[in-house]
């Protein structure tokens, strides 16, 4: 509250950083970064990313904006509300955030869940700590993908093409929010009730749809 | 349509900003200040001390000694001529006794001397007539008989002229004049004020009349001949009304009542007075043309504060309106600045930089 006091005074403005949370606490990793495949269904999406020896994926976070009233949470609603309005889109004025990652399997505590979530925070952390810098400031879905594709071939098209949904490891999203208006992390997490969710995961990353 | 400048808003708007913004006179107005007790309590007072006003202190005029009153000699001189057997330079001498002025300063005993003297002369110069005359004098004005030494029959027609106005039927006298005024006959008081109604005995009596404002008025009369009287008095001067206003203070009757305020505008020789009072408290009180028309009272040394809060009751100054005061605009930028600070504290949000960060 001080902050903004002394920048009434002095006309300035203030810095405010969202954190984002990828799971429903600090110490868990979304389900939606640990689904299980429908075929064969004991196999984590993610085993995908692992090849030679190397866990090898990018991390793409989008601020997805949505017009018209503040809809709810659930992915019905966040169809609907993109339905109606027809403009739900991937906000990409400043780019789009994604970072490769490639480490050696041994790095990666695939099967503990909460070292996988710190892991991932520090890969991303040590990579582009800032994910969007003065994003809109109406309705927006915060959405993160993991993905077999590469930041390269994600930003050769200049009008980013929608992510490959076969291609995808993992999806989480947040609830609508208004990023000004939050002074906590922002959870992103995936809308289902089991962990066999590869098609939830195909959704999300499909989300929010051709424009 | 245009804008009508006689729209009333619009006219009490301009009226008011030209009101605002139009030069103060800057002729002053002479006031004098009477001060009365203690005169350090009052603080400072030079003459621009209040502003708009003029002061000017005066000061009370002293109290004359009293001068010999001439009587004395006189009847000291007739006595002595009537003990050396010369009546005529006897009665030549107390022919110069003014018992009017002598009975209206309440000389009873002066005029009682004089008269039994005349009587005495009158008589040894066998003059009769005369004798029974002064001794009816006398007898008219009640008068004491003096201590003197007079011959028995001088005693004799004195004593006769008692018996019979003893004796004679009383008849009423209706006095008129200043409404209020004090009235005494022959010397003494008559214990009511004009107008009034006394009943007296035949023969000569001398009425007065003294009220505060006006000059002391006496009259000699002849009872029942008279029995309506009109008594004219003039107004007192400064000196005289000076005098009266002490007399008034010194009997602790109120300094600056309708009578009191009267005497102050006189004695002040002034249109305004103000008159301030010294003491644990300063009280104050303006006179205008003889009226009061203001009092106040202030802490001590606020004697200026005293003066121009007179100023202002008494319609002398112009009361700043809340407007015309400075502390009222210093408070009302404050008063803004707080409401616009609260206004902007409760409604304002500020466009924040967001950024999305990784944890």
């Amino acid at each position: 509250m001080t902050k903004y006091v002394l920048c009434v005074l002095f006309a300035c403005t203030p810095r405010h950083d969202v954190e984002l949370q990828f799971g429903p606490d600090a110490e868990s990793l979304t389900i939606g970064f640990r689904c299980y495949r429908d075929s064969p269904p004991d196999e984590l999406m993610f085993q995908r990313a692992v090849a030679l020896g190397l866990v090898r994926f990018a991390v793409v976070i989008d601020v997805i904006t949505i017009d018209g009233p503040f809809p709810g949470c659930r992915g019905e609603d966040l169809v609907k509300a993109c339905r109606d309005t027809g403009n739900c889109k991937v906000y990409t004025d400043k780019g789009r955030y994604c970072v490769d990652i490639s480490v050696p399997l041994g790095d990666v505590p695939l099967g503990d869940p909460g070292a996988t979530l710190e892991w991932l925070n520090n890969s991303l952390r040590e990579r582009a700590p800032i994910i969007a810098d003065d994003p809109p400031d109406g309705p927006v879905v915060v959405r993160a993908i993991a993905t077999q594709e590469t930041c390269t071939e994600i930003m050769s098209s200049p009008s980013f093409p929608l992510l490959s949904i076969d291609a995808a490891l993992g999806c989480a999203y947040s609830c609508p929010t208004r990023l000004d208006d939050i002074d906590v992390p922002l959870v992103l997490s995936l809308d289902t009730l089991t962990d066999h969710c590869e098609q939830m995961v195909r959704q999300c990353a499909a989300f929010p749809g051709a424009p | 349509m245009s804008m009508a400048i006689h729209d009333v808003p619009v006219r009490w708007l301009v009226f008011a900003l030209f009101a605002g913004c139009a030069a103060k006179p800057q002729h002053t107005i002479p006031i004098a200040l009477l001060v009365d007790g203690d005169r350090a309590s009052l603080g400072a007072l030079s003459a621009n001390a209040v502003s708009g006003l003029e002061l000017h202190e005066i000061e009370l005029p002293k109290p004359r000694p009293a001068a010999p009153d001439p009587s004395n000699a006189a009847i000291a001189q007739a006595r002595s001529h009537y003990a050396t057997g010369d009546f005529d330079a006897c009665r030549a001498v107390l022919a110069n006794v003014d018992h009017v002025r002598l009975l209206a300063a309440r000389e009873r005993g002066l005029v009682a001397r004089a008269l039994v003297l005349d009587t005495a002369c009158a008589w040894g110069g066998l003059d009769k007539s005369a004798a029974h005359a002064s001794a009816a004098q006398l007898a008219s004005f009640s008068l004491a008989m003096p201590e003197l030494a007079v011959s028995p029959d001088v005693e004799r027609v004195i004593g006769q002229a008692v018996a019979t106005a003893g004796k004679a039927p009383r008849s009423p006298l209706f006095v008129r004049g200043v409404v209020g005024a004090r009235l005494l006959i022959d010397g003494v008081e008559a214990g009511c004020t004009l107008p009034c109604t006394i009943d007296v005995t035949p023969g000569d009596h001398v009425i007065a009349v003294e009220a505060d404002g006006y000059e002391p008025t006496a009259q000699r009369l002849r009872a029942p001949d008279a029995h309506d009287v009109t008594i004219k008095q003039q107004p007192a001067n400064p000196d005289l009304a000076a005098r009266q206003w002490r007399a008034r203070v010194g009997r602790g009757q109120p300094s600056t009542d309708a009578i009191g305020a009267a005497l102050v505008g006189k004695l002040a020789k002034q249109r305004r007075v103000a008159y301030l009072h010294g003491d644990q408290r300063l009280t104050g009180a303006l006179v205008v043309d003889g009226k009061l028309v203001a009092t106040a009272n202030r802490p001590p040394h606020e004697g200026d504060a005293l003066v121009r809060e007179l100023a202002y009751d008494g319609g002398i100054l112009h009361r700043p309106a809340l407007w015309e005061k400075p502390w009222f605009w210093i408070g009302a930028t404050a008063a803004t600045i707080v409401i616009a600070g609260a206004v902007v504290w409760l409604v304002y949000e500020p466009d924040k930089h967001t950024r999305v960060v990784v944890p």
